[in-house]
C-alpha cells in the first residue's frame, strides 16, 4: 500500500469500524468466559447470516441514494409462502423457488414504485413493510408454522463441514464475494456509484439509473427471501412476525459499514466489519442477559454512533490534511522565496 | 401583526450606500482597502499560491488573471475566510487580520460571488438573495416575504435581470443562477467585492449589464477584484491587472501598461495566437438528421443537418432553448415531436445515441459533466465502460492510460488520474468532461459551451482540437454563447430565439450584427 493509499484507509470509516470491532472483542472477552470459543463463534456466525445477507443488497442501495425498509417485511412474508407450501406437502425445491420468486417480486413492487412515479424510497419501502406484514398476517394470522420436511430443517447441523462451518456458512462467504466483486470490480458496480455519486452525470453517460435501481430493489428482496429459508431452517419454525425488526439490524451494519447515507459511498468489506462488529455485541448481550429491549437501545446507540463517527471522521482527515499542509510549508521545502517586485 | 418594520426599499438603499466613507479615489495613494502579501496554499501535493501578493484600493477594479490551475480562485477564497493561508498574510485597511470563517471576511464586507453557484435549489430565488438575513416583521420575528420579493426584485433589476423573485432556484438556467448570486452579493452592500469568472455563462447583453453594475459600485468607492478568461472584457473593464503563473506572483500594472499580447505572455510564457483560424473542408455525407423536433412550451419545429466535416454553430441568448434541443436530440429529455436520425439510424434513448455515435458535451460541468468526487479515470471511462472492460470487469490499467492519453492531449492539469475532480481548478474539470466525451471517438460531437471558463492559451488547444476533429470527418454541432467563437469556427450558424430557429447563416454571410438581430425580438433590434 502507498503512502497515500495507507492515509485514506486510516482515516476511512472502515479503519473506525476494524477499531470498534477490536475494542467490542476485547471488552466481551473480558466480560463472559464463554465468549472466546470456537463454537460460540460459528453460533455468532450463523445469527449473523440472514442480516449479512440482506446487508448485501442494501450497501448498494444505499450507495444508489435509496434505502428498502420493507426487508424485514419481505423476509416475514416470504416465510410465511414457504411455510403454507412447505406443510402442505408441495415439493421442497418448488416451494423454495416459490419462495425466492416472492422476495424477487416484492423487490419489484418497490423498485417500479420508487422509479416510475419518482417516490422516495423511504416512503415507498415504508408503505410496503406494513402492506407485506399485513398479507404475511392474512395467510397465517397468529399461528405457528412448525410442520416442516426435516430434510429442510435439519440442513444447518445435516450438511455441516466438520463441526463449525455449516452449508449456510459457505454460501455466506459466496454470496459476499460476489457482492464484493460486483460492486467493487465490476461494470455494473461503477455505474452504481456514478448513479449515486452524480445521478444527472450517470444518466448524461448513458447509464440507464432507474434500471439499476430496479434491479437493486430486487436483488435486496431476492436476498431477504433466502434470509427467510437461513432463519427458517435455523428457528425450524414459522410466524407472522418472523423477522420484523430486522431492518433497523441491516440499516445499522450497513452504516455502520461506512455507507453514507447521501450515497455515493459505501463498501462491502466495511460492512461485513460492521456485520461483525454488530454480532459480537449481539452475542455479548446475549452472554450477559441483557434483557430484548436493552438490545434494541444498544443497537440503535450504534446506528447513531456510526452517523456521527462519520462527520467526525471527516473532520479529523480534514485537519490531519491541513496539519501535513502546515509542515511542508514551513519546511518551506516546495516553495520558492518570495519574489521581489 | 402589530408592527412592521419599514421594508428596506430601493430608496432606503440608495441612502445607506450614501454612507461609503469619501475615498482617495484611484490615484493608488490610499491604503488598500485588502491586501494579501505572500501568501501560499497548498493542497496535498499541489502548490496551488506561492507566496503572492495582491492588494486592492477602494475605487478600482482590479482583474485577476492566469491560466487554469494558476490559482485564482484560490485566492479568492483565501480573501474571503473559505481557505487559510498557509503562510502570509491579510489586511484589511492597513491591519492585519484572520479569517478563520467565511463569516469573519463578512464582517469586514468582504462579499464574493463563487465561479460555481452555491446556491440552495429548493429554496426561492428571494431566499437565496437574503439567505441568513431575510427581513423580519412582527413579534415574533417572522420572515417578511413580501418585503423581500420586493427588495430582490429591486436588486434584480439593478442587475437588469427579469427574473421572478419567488422562482425556485433549481429551476434556473446557470446564468440566472449567477444573477441571483450577484444580487445576494450587492444585497450586501459590501466594501470589496470578489467575482470569480462571472461572465462564463452570461451572452453579451448581460455582460454589459453585469458591467455598468460593476461600474456603478466603483463610482461608489468599492473595491472589486474581477477574474475571467475573455481579454478582451478585461480591457474593456479592468484599472488595475495582477498575473498569476503556476501558484506565482508574475506582475501587478495598471491596464493602460498592457496589451493583449503582453497580457497573454505574461500569463502564458509565450506567445499565443488569440482565436484559431478554422481550416475549412468540403462536408462529406450527411450525419446527423434532426426534423420537427419539439417540446411543448420549450421549442418547436426545429430542423438540423449536420454532414461529416461540417460545424454547425448554434447562437442565442440564454434560454433561447438551444441546451433544451441538445438534451432532446441525445435523447434525455421527452420530445413532443420530431425524429432524430444518424446516418439513417432512429436515435430515441442516450444509450441508443452513444451507440450510433453521438456524443454530448453538457454545459453544466459540475451536475451533468463530472462526478466531482469520483477519480477522473473513472470519469473519463465512463461513456465507454463496457468497451475498456473486459466482460463486464473493470481494468482499472486501462481506464488510466485511457484518461492520461486525453489528459496529455487537452493539457491537463491534475496531480494523478485518480484525483477528484473536486480538486481540480474550474477549466481543468471542463478539460475532464471533454476529455471524457472525446474518448469515445464519436462521429457527431455536440458541444454545449465547451471553452466556458477555459483560459486563453487551452481555448487555442480546443478550438484546434474542434478544427482537426472536424478534419477528419467529424460533425460538430457548436452550442456557445462566445460569438467571436461561433463565427471563427463555424461553417454554418444557426440562430435560435424563444424556442425557435430564427436564422440559418452561411459562415461568411453570418456578422455579429445579423447574428445579434436574429437572437433578439425584432421590436428590440429595431429599436437599437
Ligand atoms: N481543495 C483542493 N484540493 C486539492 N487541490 C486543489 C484544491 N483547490 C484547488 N486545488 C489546486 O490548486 C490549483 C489552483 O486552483 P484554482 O482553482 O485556484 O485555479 P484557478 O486559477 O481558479 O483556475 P480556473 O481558471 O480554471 O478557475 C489547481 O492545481 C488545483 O488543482
Ligand atoms: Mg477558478
Amino acid at each position: 500500500m502507498s503512502s497515500r493509499a495507507a492515509r485514506r484507509f486510516a482515516f476511512s470509516h472502515e479503519a473506525f469500524t476494524v477499531v470498534l470491532l477490536v475494542v467490542a472483542v476485547v471488552v466481551v472477552t473480558q466480560l463472559s468466559p464463554y465468549f472466546l470459543d470456537a463454537q460460540n463463534f460459528s453460533q455468532i456466525a450463523t445469527d449473523s447470516l440472514e442480516i449479512g445477507l440482506i446487508a448485501l443488497a442494501m450497501t448498494p442501495l444505499i450507495v444508489v441514494r435509496e434505502i428498502d425498509l420493507s426487508v424485514g417485511s419481505t423476509l416475514g412474508l416470504a416465510a410465511v409462502v414457504f411455510g403454507e407450501l412447505a406443510s402442505h406437502d408441495v415439493p421442497l425445491l418448488a416451494a423454495v423457488l416459490a419462495t425466492v420468486a416472492t422476495g424477487a417480486l416484492a423487490g419489484l413492487l418497490n423498485g417500479l414504485l420508487v422509479t416510475r412515479f419518482g417516490l422516495s424510497s423511504i416512503v415507498v419501502t415504508l408503505g410496503t413493510m406494513a402492506l407485506f406484514r399485513g398479507l404475511a398476517n392474512a395467510i397465517v394470522g397468529d399461528q405457528t408454522i412448525t410442520t416442516l420436511p426435516d430434510s429442510f430443517t435439519a440442513s444447518d447441523t445435516r450438511y455441516a463441514i466438520g463441526t463449525l462451518v455449516t452449508i449456510p456458512h459457505v454460501l455466506f462467504a459466496l454470496a459476499a464475494l460476489a457482492a464484493a466483486l460486483l460492486l467493487h470490480r465490476s461494470t455494473v458496480g461503477r455505474r452504481i456509484f456514478f448513479a449515486g455519486s452524480s445521478p444527472d452525470v450517470a444518466t448524461h453517460s448513458g447509464v440507464r439509473v432507474d434500471r439499476l435501481k430496479v434491479g437493486l430493489f430486487v436483488a435486496s428482496g431476492t436476498l431477504a427471501a433466502i434470509a427467510a429459508l437461513f432463519m427458517t431452517s435455523r428457528l425450524q419454525s414459522v410466524r407472522a412476525d418472523t423477522g420484523s425488526g430486522l431492518e433497523l439490524l441491516v440499516l445499522t451494519v450497513v452504516l455502520l459499514g461506512g455507507a453514507d447515507i447521501r450515497g455515493g459511498r459505501g463498501t462491502i468489506f466495511g460492512t461485513l466489519v460492521a456485520l461483525a462488529l454488530v454480532g459480537v455485541v449481539r452475542s455479548g448481550m446475549a452472554l450477559g442477559d441483557l434483557p430484548d429491549q436493552a438490545r434494541v437501545a444498544v443497537v440503535g446507540g450504534l446506528l447513531l454512533l456510526s452517523i456521527c463517527a462519520g462527520v467526525a471522521i471527516e473532520a479529523l482527515r480534514r485537519r490531519a490534511a491541513e496539519r501535513r499542509t502546515t509542515r511542508r510549508i514551513r519546511g518551506g521545502a516546495e516553495l520558492r522565496p518570495t519574489p521581489t517586485t | 401583526m402589530k408592527r412592521r418594520e419599514a421594508p428596506r426599499t430601493p430608496e432606503r438603499r440608495e441612502e445607506e450606500k450614501d454612507h461609503v466613507p469619501e475615498i482617495e479615489g484611484r490615484d493608488g495613494a490610499a491604503v488598500p482597502v485588502l491586501e494579501a502579501r505572500a501568501v501560499s496554499k497548498v493542497f496535498g501535493g499541489t502548490v496551488a499560491l506561492d507566496h503572492v501578493d495582491l492588494s486592492l484600493r477602494a475605487g478600482e477594479i482590479h482583474a485577476l488573471l492566469g491560466e487554469n490551475g494558476a490559482g485564482k480562485s484560490t485566492l479568492t477564497r483565501i480573501l474571503c475566510g473559505v481557505h487559510r493561508p498557509d503562510t502570509g498574510e491579510l489586511r484589511v485597511d492597513g491591519a492585519v487580520v484572520d479569517f478563520h470563517t467565511p463569516a469573519a471576511a463578512q464582517e469586514h464586507d468582504i462579499a464574493i460571488l463563487h465561479q460555481e453557484p452555491s446556491l440552495f435549489g429548493d429554496l426561492e430565488v428571494a431566499e437565496n438573495v437574503f439567505v441568513g438575513r431575510q427581513p423580519k416583521h412582527g413579534r415574533p420575528p417572522r420572515i417578511d416575504r413580501r418585503a423581500m420579493r420586493a427588495e430582490a426584485a429591486a436588486l434584480l433589476a439593478e442587475l437588469g435581470a427579469e427574473l421572478d423573485p419567488a422562482a425556485r432556484v433549481a429551476d434556473l438556467s446557470l446564468a440566472e443562477a449567477q444573477l441571483v448570486e450577484m444580487a445576494g452579493a450587492l444585497s450586501r452592500r459590501a466594501r470589496v467585492l470578489i467575482v470569480d469568472e462571472p461572465t462564463a455563462a452570461l451572452t453579451p447583453g448581460e455582460v454589459g449589464d453585469l458591467f455598468r453594475v460593476l461600474r456603478g459600485l466603483r463610482d461608489r468607492g468599492v473595491a472589486i477584484l474581477f477574474i475571467g478568461h475573455r481579454l478582451e472584457e478585461i480591457f474593456a473593464l479592468a484599472d488595475r491587472i495582477t498575473v498569476l503563473r503556476d501558484g506565482r506572483f508574475v506582475d501587478s500594472r495598471a491596464a493602460a501598461d498592457h496589451d493583449e499580447a503582453s497580457l497573454i505572455r505574461a500569463m502564458v510564457g509565450r506567445d499565443v495566437a488569440a482565436l484559431h483560424v478554422r481550416t475549412r473542408v468540403e462536408p462529406g455525407e450527411p450525419l446527423l438528421q434532426v426534423r420537427g423536433l419539439a417540446r411543448a412550451g420549450v421549442f418547436e419545429a426545429v430542423d438540423l443537418d449536420l454532414r461529416s466535416g461540417e460545424i454547425v454553430g448554434l447562437a442565442g441568448l440564454v434560454g433561447a432553448g438551444r441546451t433544451e434541443v441538445a438534451r432532446a436530440v441525445f435523447g434525455i429529455d421527452r420530445r413532443d415531436a420530431g425524429t432524430v436520425e444518424l446516418a439513417g439510424e432512429r436515435l430515441r434513448t442516450p444509450q441508443q445515441a452513444m451507440r450510433a455515435g453521438l456524443a454530448f458535451v453538457p454545459e453544466d460541468r459540475q451536475r451533468e459533466g463530472v462526478a466531482v468526487e469520483l477519480p477522473i479515470a473513472a470519469n473519463v471511462a465512463l461513456p465507454i465502460l463496457g468497451r475498456v472492460a473486459f466482460h463486464g470487469w473493470l481494468r482499472p490499467g486501462r481506464e488510466r492510460a485511457l484518461a492520461r492519453e486525453w489528459g496529455e492531449r487537452l493539457r491537463l492539469k491534475a496531480r494523478d488520474v485518480e484525483q477528484a475532480p473536486r480538486e481540480l481548478s474550474g477549466g481543468n474539470q471542463q478539460k475532464v468532461v471533454l476529455a471524457k466525451w472525446l474518448a469515445t471517438r464519436p462521429r457527431v460531437l455536440i458541444l454545449d459551451e465547451p471553452t466556458r471558463g477555459v483560459d486563453v492559451g487551452a481555448k487555442v488547444e480546443i478550438h484546434r482540437l474542434i478544427d482537426e476533429l472536424a478534419a477528419a470527418g467529424m460533425a460538430i454541432l457548436l452550442i456557445s454563447s462566445d460569438l467571436p467563437e461561433v463565427l471563427a469556427l463555424s461553417d454554418r450558424v444557426l440562430v435560435m430565439r424563444e424556442g425557435r430557429v430564427t436564422a440559418a447563416l452561411h459562415h461568411a454571410e453570418a456578422t455579429p450584427e445579423r447574428v445579434m438581430q436574429a437572437a433578439t425580438a425584432e421590436a428590440q433590434a429595431v429599436a437599437a
